[in-house]
């Protein structure tokens, strides 16, 4: 009797012990998950956390020039600070990997994230908030970056994330099929648009005049244009399917019905620049990604693209679609004074313009725009000009869901399988019944 | 180690006579005396398979029953945060049911997507298995003669299962488009149209990728099971005095028994799990046209962060592959034939 008693006495005692370090383990665990208010940075840089800094950064590389360009950066990084930099792109299907690494709490310090999805990270508290850091240093010029970027990562009173760089559509002409066709100056109005594109149909040189996707990107650009919105302005209904967004929708249906704008699969060409640069469209909206490709790929025809702002309808607002990217940190890092110092490189006044000067994406700095890069790059000034009154494509922590609800219903108005209305009407319902 | 130290010299001298008595207890009676116990009798063979278990269990059943427990969670991939909601994700897939409103949800994609994407995957596997066993028998059968540079053929047949699919998917989407190759040929007869950008024609289109890909597949593995039937078969059917169509079915198709139990199970499960070349063909468009179930559940899981419901589609999934995998192993049970 005497041993059970004492065996049971010992049990009772390991268990307890067990459960107190369970509970403790999954305290520290779950505070360290949830990164709890008293892990909150304070914003100051302790100087001590930047003395032999052993930091990772992560993002996708869209080639080898892009990833040359950020290990020069980060080799200067380490040049001026005392700092050890493991540069680690992620080759493929990048928002399944980062989030994975940030769940399982071993994430790179600093990390890109699209304005697309980026909203949802936030949601979850798993970003470290940038903002105090921000308040607390006054070397870092946020007030010059363009403020549609900034709004995209102010998310309940922080800033998770600084503008890595954007893009915005403006539209790409032939200026020498223009010429053919009678048409003097790109298009600035929605009518005028349509005038071009049918003196180019005339002309007869292309099957298709312009070339826009099946999912209607150029949508995003028209409805905002146009006085509309997808949301609300608190986010808490859709709206998508409003008078200003179905004429939105309506004009550009219209342009598809006259054959005046083609698809991918009726044009021949996989993507916008293709098209433009092997003459089988006349104009498309594009970003600045595909100059490169033009220049690089179409040199014979590269003089005769031009690029102007978005022609907006007649008394419609000045508006286009933006994307972007930020570089975030986690509330993993365990060094998030050195993520900070990090981000602060790449994005000061220097880094962002060594990083735009690759010209695949755009300076997010507004004060950028008297770079002698952009004098010299005018089509890139262009874009850049844009970043005033660009919508950034993301609407929220349920960005992913609405886009995946929507696209599949510009595609049925595009094909037309869907009337304007009944589409957008259809992905209204759908967003505000199942998804806000 | 207990073999070393339990044993000695005497008791593990063996007598040869003792193992040949035929009574059923010496095997065992040997093994007690030399100190193997049951388990360690088979500890060898244990160790022999332990790699393949162990990454079997790592990288297949942990993820697999893992996947069970989430479809009864909403978890978060982020936080790791998960809470229990029965069979609410269950629910959120499947309703509205597919049968509500004269079967609505198999005609309108935005009804409920899951069932029209099931749809879509019922109408791509009934499309494209019967013709990948069928073309793949016939192309064996015509291979397995005496032709000109049969090698070259079987290599040229069997280039697209090479292939890798998203690099077929961007072909395809190339030669289907309005512009392409194809519809140059079609155009003349007045048939051209726009088959990879039409929603009506886009889910044929990858049916035709899919059967080009799996006639190659198929025409290796029944190339494989001709070559394995003894020609005495044939030389016995031809004194019986039957012809082609009779040796064909009796001596050729019934050896062919296992062959199609494998293919036609392999099919059926490719064709349920269809996802790669519709991802590149369209990304499941244009409007759901080739929206897969399998597809279906990435977009929910991994673009949205719903693991949950992700996990119950998949499990759904799953009862289905299962359900006609064992229907098709009764089936062949019933069918087999012994000689």
């Amino acid at each position: 009797m005497a041993r059970t008693t004492g065996d049971t006495t010992e049990k009772k005692t390991t268990r307890r012990a067990a459960l107190q370090a369970a509970a403790a383990m999954g305290a520290i665990s779950f505070a360290g998950c949830l990164g709890g208010d008293d892990d909150k940075p304070d914003g100051d840089v302790d100087e001590g956390a930047l003395d032999n800094m052993q930091l990772e950064l992560s993002g996708w590389a869209a080639d080898d020039t892009e990833s040359e360009l950020v290990q020069e950066l980060v080799d200067n990084f380490e040049d001026e600070y005392d700092a050890e930099v493991d540069y680690n792109p992620i080759p493929s299907e990048y928002k399944r990997q980062i989030q994975t690494q940030i769940g399982a709490g071993d994430v790179a310090d600093v990390f890109y994230l699209d304005a697309s999805y980026y909203p949802s990270f936030a949601d979850e508290g798993v970003l470290l908030d940038l903002e105090p850091y921000i308040e607390e240093d006054d070397e870092f010029a946020i007030d010059d970056f363009f403020d549609p970027l900034i709004d995209a990562f102010q998310y309940d009173d922080g800033l998770y994330g600084i503008p890595k760089d954007f893009s915005t559509l403006a539209l790409y002409h032939n200026d020498r099929m223009l010429e053919d066709a009678g048409v003097d100056a790109p298009p600035e109005t929605w009518n005028e648009l349509r005038t071009a594109l049918e003196s180019i149909q005339a002309e007869g040189e292309v099957t298709y005049p312009m070339m826009e996707y099946d999912n209607a990107r150029i949508f995003w650009a028209f409805l905002y244009q146009n006085g509309g919105q997808v949301l609300t302005d608190d986010g808490s209904e859709c709206v998508i399917a409003s008078d200003e967004n179905v004429e939105a929708l309506e004009f550009l249906i219209d342009l598809v019905d006259d054959d005046l704008v083609g698809r991918p699969s009726e044009t021949g060409a996989d993507w916008h620049g293709g098209a433009i640069g092997s003459e089988e469209v006349a104009m498309a909206a594009i970003g600045p990604w595909a100059l490169p490709a033009i220049e690089d790929g179409h040199p014979e025809v590269d003089d005769d693209i031009g690029v102007s702002h978005l022609p907006a309808p007649e008394d419609g607002e000045q508006a286009t679609a933006a994307y972007t990217v930020s570089y975030s940190s986690s509330v993993h890092s365990e060094n998030p004074d050195g993520a900070y110092t990090l981000i602060k490189f790449l994005t000061d006044d220097e880094g962002m313009a060594s990083w735009a000067e690759q010209g695949l994406a755009l300076s997010a700095r507004e004060s950028h725009e008297d770079l002698e890069y952009y004098e010299n790059h005018p089509r890139r000034r262009t874009h850049l000009e844009a970043g005033e009154w660009a919508h950034v494509v993301s609407f929220g922590p349920h960005s992913q869901e609405i886009m995946n609800e929507t696209r599949p219903q510009l595609e049925g108005a595009v094909t037309g399988e869907r009337e304007p209305r009944e589409a957008l009407e259809s992905a209204e319902e759908t967003v505000n019944n199942d998804i806000l | 180690m207990a073999y070393d130290s339990q044993s000695d010299d005497t008791e593990a001298a063996v007598n040869i006579d003792e193992l040949r008595d035929g009574s059923d207890g010496t095997v065992a009676r040997l093994k007690r005396r030399v100190g193997i116990t049951e388990d360690q009798s088979n500890l060898m063979g244990f160790l022999f398979v332990a790699p393949n278990i162990a990454v079997f269990s790592i990288f297949l059943l942990g993820p697999v029953l893992y996947a069970f427990y989430l479809a009864f969670m909403e978890y978060s991939i982020l936080t790791h945060e998960s809470a229990y909601v029965g069979l609410e994700n269950f629910y959120a897939v499947m309703q509205p049911y597919p049968w509500e409103n004269g079967f609505e949800a198999l005609r309108d994609p935005t009804t409920n997507t899951w069932w029209f994407s099931l749809r879509n995957t019922f109408v791509y596997a009934i499309g494209t298995v019967p013709l990948q066993i069928l073309g793949g028998l016939a192309v064996a059968l015509m291979l397995d003669k005496r032709v000109r540079a049969k090698k070259a053929y079987r290599a040229a047949y069997f280039m697209p299962v090479m292939l890798s699919g998203a690099a077929a998917a961007v072909i395809w989407r190339w030669l289907l488009a309005d512009t392409g190759i194809i519809n140059e040929f079609l155009r003349p007869l007045g048939l051209a149209h726009n088959w990879a950008g039409d929603p009506s024609t886009a889910l044929g289109a990858i049916m035709l990728m899919a059967v080009w890909g799996g006639i190659g597949f198929n025409m290796i593995l029944f190339l494989a099971g001709l070559q394995n039937i003894p020609q005495e078969l044939y030389d016995a059917a031809r004194i019986d005095g039957s012809n082609r169509w009779q040796r064909f079915r009796h001596v050729t198709w019934a050896n062919l028994g296992n062959t199609n139990f494998f293919v036609i199970v392999m099919a059926i499960i490719g064709a349920f799990q269809v996802f790669g070349i519709a991802l590149v063909f369209e990304e499941g468009g244009p409007f759901y046209a080739t929206t897969t179930a399998v597809l279906l559940i990435y977009q929910r899981a991994f673009e949205e962060n719903y693991f949950g419901e992700g996990a119950a589609m998949a499990m759904f999934l799953f009862v289905i592959i299962f359900a006609f995998s064992y229907w098709q192993y009764r089936y062949r049970k019933s069918e087999e034939v012994d000689y």
